[in-house]
């Protein structure tokens, strides 16, 4: 599995950042000796940026980052969108209508425009307040946004899951038995709708990526946290200069966007009963 | 139409003198999976004769729809044929070109599915898709295809044919869908109907109107059928001769009389007996129990050494298990594989 | 009240009674704010009946005529639109309703179901065992260190054996699905279990295992049965009385050898008519029955079978047919112009002539 390797590696390199990477991500000492945008060398496997960062260090000190973005964020979505998904499917009538409605709602905001005001908004807000203290506030803002507006997905496919499987004989077999409602969904359904939740989880965690890679490229990330998205609004205005800045997060946002993506279609293989006899 | 039994059409059938129409020799086919290679239909040799009914008996795993399936090389992946020779109309069905084989389909070779709501498409009007294959087979124009679908439709019992070719699947009932697949069969005048348990998703009275409709179209026509079901009261009724198989092979051939009345292999025997009847007054024996066949149906990713049958037959001995009978005929018309019966055996490797 | 069918004298040790069960589905339009009802589907319409300790009531019928909507209704999987069912002295349909937690924990100890497809009624994710404690854990009538124990008697009861209960459902045969579906519904130790078409999903050579367990079950547990099926062999072995349904109705009710060998209403006639039987001499001759069962959204005026009936009288058109006694103490039929009380006459086959 493809995608399982790819995503473990990015996990150990997260893991042991500060034993991987060469130099401390805000060391711009490259700047007494090498310069900026300094070529790959032995001691700058991938150069310098455009500050005196060393690129190697600054990728893998993102990774941590990326990981947190995306599992945050999923985990965020994900609660919302099994619980509004879940009672809609499970109770149906008009309260599904509405939670539906409500869902469609948040699929047709703009999102990425929302998030880049409310990250700027708060950005300003919080200036001089004890908010301000807190560490990676701003990330964790974007962090919050993302799964607040990536749940929708997971809402759909969770009432769609929820939907199928109340019918099922089994599931009425409890029933018959006289098995509270909390029983059914909790013992029953979530465990056998788990299957495709996990799959739009694993897309979605790529997704999540992605999305902060572009609010960081577009200028909005969070100053204090090294992220690749960050990485590229930095350097790409040097791309023919110093090609190596740039292409050196993009290629690990694709490397980790690429596992997750393929994890999940490893996982919906892994779950369907046809293919494992 | 049938006053005595003695004059019914069974009877009247020259079935001796008629050429095969339709001869399988040595049909295998597998599946290969991941725990290795499934033999689902293993070494089957039968004939069609022309205007008969051949019925193909078995449970679910016996391998009976892959056979009918393979007759017209459309065994779903990841199953294929790994060998065999079907003989058809003086050619080998196995050495024509996937171009060749689609012209025989629906032209020469028709068929007719167990669930008449999956095989007929839900997006265009049931007019519309049969005049479609009449005109791909036959090469006419539209109006002259809606007319002859239009006069299917009147033949197979739907009435207000004009109406109903306008209309979409959805809108028919299982009897009708099923009436419609039975006039899809019949557009291009088969020599063959291979009907893949017609019946069974239909209540009786429903099933009784199909299985009506389908003697008659045969006698008119005089098409050929091989009829797959798991239903021995459908074959008793439309079959002229019956092959029963069990795990992907073949137990027993013969005339249906013969299967009904003098069945020879166990299996055979067990399937008439095992079924409780309509005309029996159990309530006078409240003790009584059904006579059963033990055991579980074949796995076939690991079936039974020897015999497929002999972990589950009363009548079974120890060589049973350590060689495979072969079908040996015992009688004009009648064959079997079961060493018990004489059938000639080869051992277990 | 009307007889129901039921025999008055054996009234007292009648143990599940429905009174007039209807369970009436709104076809909805949908519009843009709010849904107008544009008519209405009578699943289940008026069905009366009892059934009386340690019997066995088939229940037959097309499908579509509202068996398993009457089975389930009685179980409330779904609310049923009105009427009663009892169980005992009990209104379970009230209990149900109300849902008092240990009154309804009750009535599902008494009250169990069989279903139809053992590939879906058990959980693909659970054990056996898992699948065998859940009504133990659920009701609590028993110590959980006792449970190991009571699985296994369960799954010896029907014929399995100890080490079955750490599998999975995709590793067994659907004859030993069923069978662990027959396992979990004994659990509790029910008195009535409703079977629904048990075996019809099954392989011909195991059909009769499946068939025989329910037969000695019922022999050594003392169980009551009502019987779902479309297969009227399967209810001719099994049953001691037989109800059969059209369109939502009970048409004829009667003991399992009258229904089978003097059926009175030319429904019940037809559906046996219509049974392929397994010789190739019988001679059914050509179909009785024409056209379809009507939909349950429209159903014809008067009796709902006379459009379709060889022996309609203009009567049959205007006024409903009432379900009352025949000849037989334990015969009622609802039809005005029924068979005459004769036995059918079958040929040596078996088929009916």
């Amino acid at each position: 599995m493809l995608g399982l390797s790819l995503i473990v590696f990015v996990v150990v390199v997260a893991v042991a950042a500060p034993l991987l990477a060469p130099y401390d991500p805000n060391d711009q000492s490259a700047m007494l000796n090498f310069g900026a945008r300094a070529a790959p060398s032995l001691l700058h496997p991938f150069g310098t940026d455009r500050m005196g960062f060393d690129v190697l260090s600054r990728v893998i000190y993102g990774a941590p980052t990326a990981l947190a973005v995306g599992l945050g964020a999923m985990l965020v979505a994900s609660v919302i969108g099994v619980v509004i998904g879940g009672l809609s499917g499970y109770i149906g009538g008009l309260s599904d209508e509405l939670m539906m409605r409500f869902t469609e709602f948040f699929l047709v905001i703009p999102v990425f425009i929302v998030i880049l005001a409310v990250v700027r908004l708060f950005g300003i807000i919080v200036v001089g307040t004890w908010a301000e203290r807190i560490p990676h506030i701003n990330l964790m803002t974007i962090i919050v946004l993302l799964g607040l507006f990536g749940w929708p997905p997971i809402a759909r496919i969770t009432r769609a899951e929820f939907l199928r499987l109340k019918q099922m004989e089994f599931v009425e077999a409890a029933r018959c038995i006289g098995a509270t409602r909390r029983d059914i969904v909790v013992r029953h359904i979530l465990p056998n709708a788990m299957p495709s939740l996990v799959v739009i989880i694993a897309i979605g965690i790529g997704g999540a990526i992605l999305a902060e890679a572009m609010v960081s490229f577009l200028g909005f990330g969070d100053p204090k946290a090294v992220s690749w998205g960050q990485l590229l609004y930095f350097n790409y205005e040097s791309l023919k200069v110093a090609p190596w800045a740039s292409i050196a997060p993009s290629m690990a946002i694709f490397i980790t966007v690429l596992g997750f993506n393929l994890l999940a279609d490893g996982l919906s293989d892994a779950f369907n009963p046809r293919l494992k006899q | 139409m049938h006053s005595t039994p003695a004059l019914s059409s069974k009877a009247a059938l020259p079935a001796e003198e008629a050429p095969p129409l339709l001869k399988a020799e040595d049909l295998h086919v597998h599946f290969r999976t991941g725990a290795g290679i499934v033999r689902a239909v293993n070494g089957i040799d039968f004939t069609v004769r022309a205007k008969e009914t051949l019925g193909l008996v078995g449970e679910s795993g016996s391998g009976k729809t892959i056979t009918s399936l393979s007759l017209l090389r459309l065994v779903p992946r990841p199953a294929e044929i790994a060998g065999g020779r079907i003989h058809f109309n003086g050619r080998d069905l196995m050495t024509l070109s996937e171009r060749e084989m689609q012209a025989v389909r629906g032209k020469h070779i028709a068929m007719v599915f167990q669930n008449p709501a999956y095989s007929l498409n839900p997006i265009l009007s049931v007019g519309d898709q049969l005049s479609e294959i009449y005109v791909w087979h036959e090469k006419v124009s539209r109006q002259a295809a809606f007319d002859r679908v239009a006069e299917l439709f009147n033949l197979v019992g739907i009435t207000d044919a004009k109406t109903r070719l306008r209309q979409f699947p959805h809108e028919l009932s299982g009897g009708i869908k099923q009436r419609v697949c039975i006039a899809r069969a019949l557009l291009c005048n088969p020599a063959l109907i291979l009907a893949d348990e017609p019946t069974t998703n239909l209540d009786v009275t429903i099933q009784s109107q199909i299985l009506d409709l389908l003697d008659r179209l045969k006698h008119r026509f005089g098409t050929s059928m091989v009829l797959v079901t798991h239903d021995m009261g459908v074959v008793a009724r439309m079959a002229d001769r019956i092959a029963v198989m069990y795990a992907g092979r073949m137990c027993e051939i013969a005339d249906a009389r013969t299967i009904f009345h003098n069945p020879q292999h166990p299996y055979t025997r067990a399937l008439l007996t095992s079924l409780p009847r309509v005309d029996r007054r159990y309530s006078e024996t409240p003790g009584e129990r059904l006579p059963v066949i033990g055991g579980r149906p074949p796995n076939l990713a690991a079936p039974p050494s020897g015999c497929p049958f002999h972990d589950r037959c009363v009548e079974a001995e120890p060589a049973c298990q350590a060689f495979v009978p072969q079908m040996t005929e015992i009688g004009p018309g009648h064959a079997v594989s079961c060493l018990r019966r004489g059938s000639a055996g080869i051992p277990v490797q | 009240m009307t007889l129901h069918g039921r025999d008055t004298a054996g009234a007292a040790d009648e143990i599940l009674r429905v009174d007039n069960l209807c369970k009436l589905y709104p076809v909805l339009r949908r519009g843009v704010f709010r849904s107008r009802q544009t008519g209405t589907i009578r699943a289940v319409d008026g069905v009366s009946f009892s059934v009386r300790r340690g019997e066995t009531l088939g229940l037959v019928g097309e499908s579509g005529c509202g068996k398993t909507t009457t089975a389930r209704a009685i179980l409330h999987l779904i609310e049923p639109t009105s009427g009663s069912v009892h169980l005992g002295s009990t209104d379970i349909s009230e209990v149900f309703r109300e849902g008092d937690r240990p009154r309804v924990l009750a009535a599902r100890r008494q009250l169990q179901y069989i279903f139809q497809d053992p590939y879906l009624s058990l959980n693909p994710r659970w054990t056996i065992a898992q699948t065998l404690t859940e009504p133990l854990r659920v009701h609590g009538q028993l110590p959980p260190d006792q449970w190991n124990k009571r699985v296994v008697e369960l799954l010896e009861l029907v014929g399995l054996e100890a080490y079955h209960a750490w599998r999975y459902p995709h590793e067994f045969s659907g004859g030993q699905r069923q069978r662990v579906g027959i396992a979990r519904a004994l659990a509790v130790e029910p008195d009535v279990v409703i079977c629904d078409e048990p075996v019809s999903s099954l392989d011909v050579s195991v059909r009769a295992q499946i068939l025989n367990l329910l037969a000695d079950l019922q022999a050594s547990l003392g169980l009551t049965y009502l019987y779902i099926s479309h297969d009227l062999s399967s209810v001719r072995f099994i049953s001691t009385r037989v109800a059969v349904m059209y369109l939502g109705q009970i048409v004829e009710i009667a003991d399992v050898d009258t229904l089978f060998e003097r059926p009175r209403h030319h429904y019940t006639y037809a559906l046996l008519k219509a049974i392929p039987v397994p010789d190739p001499d019988a001679d059914i001759g050509d179909t009785v029955l024409k056209g379809e069962v009507p939909s349950a959204m429209n159903v014809p005026s008067g009796c709902r079978f006379h459009p379709r009936c060889p022996a309609a009288l203009p009567i049959c058109a205007k006024v409903v047919p009432e379900l009352k006694q025949s000849s037989g103490a334990n015969h009622a039929v609802a039809c005005h112009n029924p068979r005459s009380d004769t036995a059918i006459v079958r040929n040596s086959t078996g088929a009916i002539a």
